[in-house]
């Protein structure tokens, strides 16, 4: 596959084209100035998108996996959450029995001793 | 006594460390080779100007990310092509074809005319008549082509270089290559033999 010394002669003599070295000055300043801008204009959804994006390739896990595990991180968090939302406080029903009685200990079940249950 | 320049290496290593001087002495260091890239890519002086900075935007934002196991030279430039490439092809999906642009073209570009023209006027005119020819020929290579041969032509990049930050094999990148020379070539045939 020979390349046409030709056409890449005429290619190569676009090497020269450059702007001016003081366009390079203000390009200089434009990026800081841009840089400074984002930094106070910057949402909180692209902070974390750029720390995640700057955090995954340092993790020395196929992305693949990561990207799973995370996934099965978050639903196991969000049902976490709403399952323990559910439960009910376990003195609510001790708290309950004493209002409507006017026996003075009242507890939900059998009490459980931490003495061993074994006999010898 | 000769100040030696700080290595990109360490310049990197600063900018890791929060050393923003750091990174403006990388964007000194690459902005005018970037430049050649972007603008032989894009054709267009606001355009280069924008990606530039959209380039060294997201090369600081995730330079912490570097872990140096290319050079910084090949993970910039794998930014800038990228980013060059989506840029492309989001500008022809609002116009129809960048030829619409002939105007604002680098053909009609007084700092590069003044920079290919230099010498006997009646050769300029010619030469100015085949750089725009050669423009409307690029023009007509798919964004992958381009990028081929703007790297390996007119950046001079080594093969190897261009597969690494294309992530194509070196057989992808010279068949890439061969193919847009030829088309280039059908393009220009009638006045690469006058």
């Amino acid at each position: 596959m020979e390349h046409d010394p030709r056409i890449s002669q005429l290619l190569q003599s676009r090497r020269g084209c450059q702007p001016p070295p003081e366009y390079f000055e203000t390009f200089l300043s434009e990026f800081q100035l841009r840089q400074r801008r984002e930094v106070i204009h910057r949402s909180m959804w692209r902070i974390l998108g750029d720390r995640i994006g700057a955090f995954l390739p340092v993790i020395p896990v196929p992305r693949l996996v990561l990207v799973g595990s995370c996934a099965v991180a978050a639903v196991s968090a969000v049902s976490i959450l709403d399952w323990s939302g559910d439960v009910t406080d376990p003195t609510t029903g001790l708290v309950q029995a004493a209002q409507g009685s006017n026996v003075q200990y009242v507890l939900p079940e059998r009490p459980v001793s931490y003495a061993s249950a074994r006999r010898f | 006594m000769e100040v030696q320049e700080p290595s990109d290496e360490e310049l990197v290593h600063r900018t890791q460390n929060g050393d923003a001087r750091a990174f403006d002495a990388l964007v000194v260091r690459f902005s005018p080779r970037l430049y050649g890239l972007v603008y032989n890519m894009t054709t267009n002086h606001e355009d280069t100007n924008d990606l530039l900075q959209e380039i060294f935007g997201k090369a600081y934002r995730s330079i912490r990310g570097f872990q140096g196991k290319s050079s910084f030279y090949t993970w910039l430039h794998t930014i800038a092509v990228h980013m060059a490439i989506n840029f492309l092809k989001k500008r022809n999906r609002r116009r129809t074809t960048s030829l619409d642009d002939a105007e604002n073209g680098i053909e009609n570009d007084p700092v590069f005319l003044e920079a290919t023209s230099q010498g006997d006027p009646s050769e300029s005119a010619n030469l100015g008549e085949l750089q725009k020819k050669l423009n409307e020929s690029l023009m007509k290579l798919s964004h992958e082509h381009r990028a081929v041969v703007t790297m390996f032509d007119i950046q001079g990049m080594p093969h190897a270089e261009i597969a690494k930050i294309l992530r194509v094999s070196e057989g992808t990148v010279r068949s890439r290559l061969f193919y847009a020379h030829r088309q280039l070539q059908n393009h220009l045939h009638e006045f690469i033999q006058s």
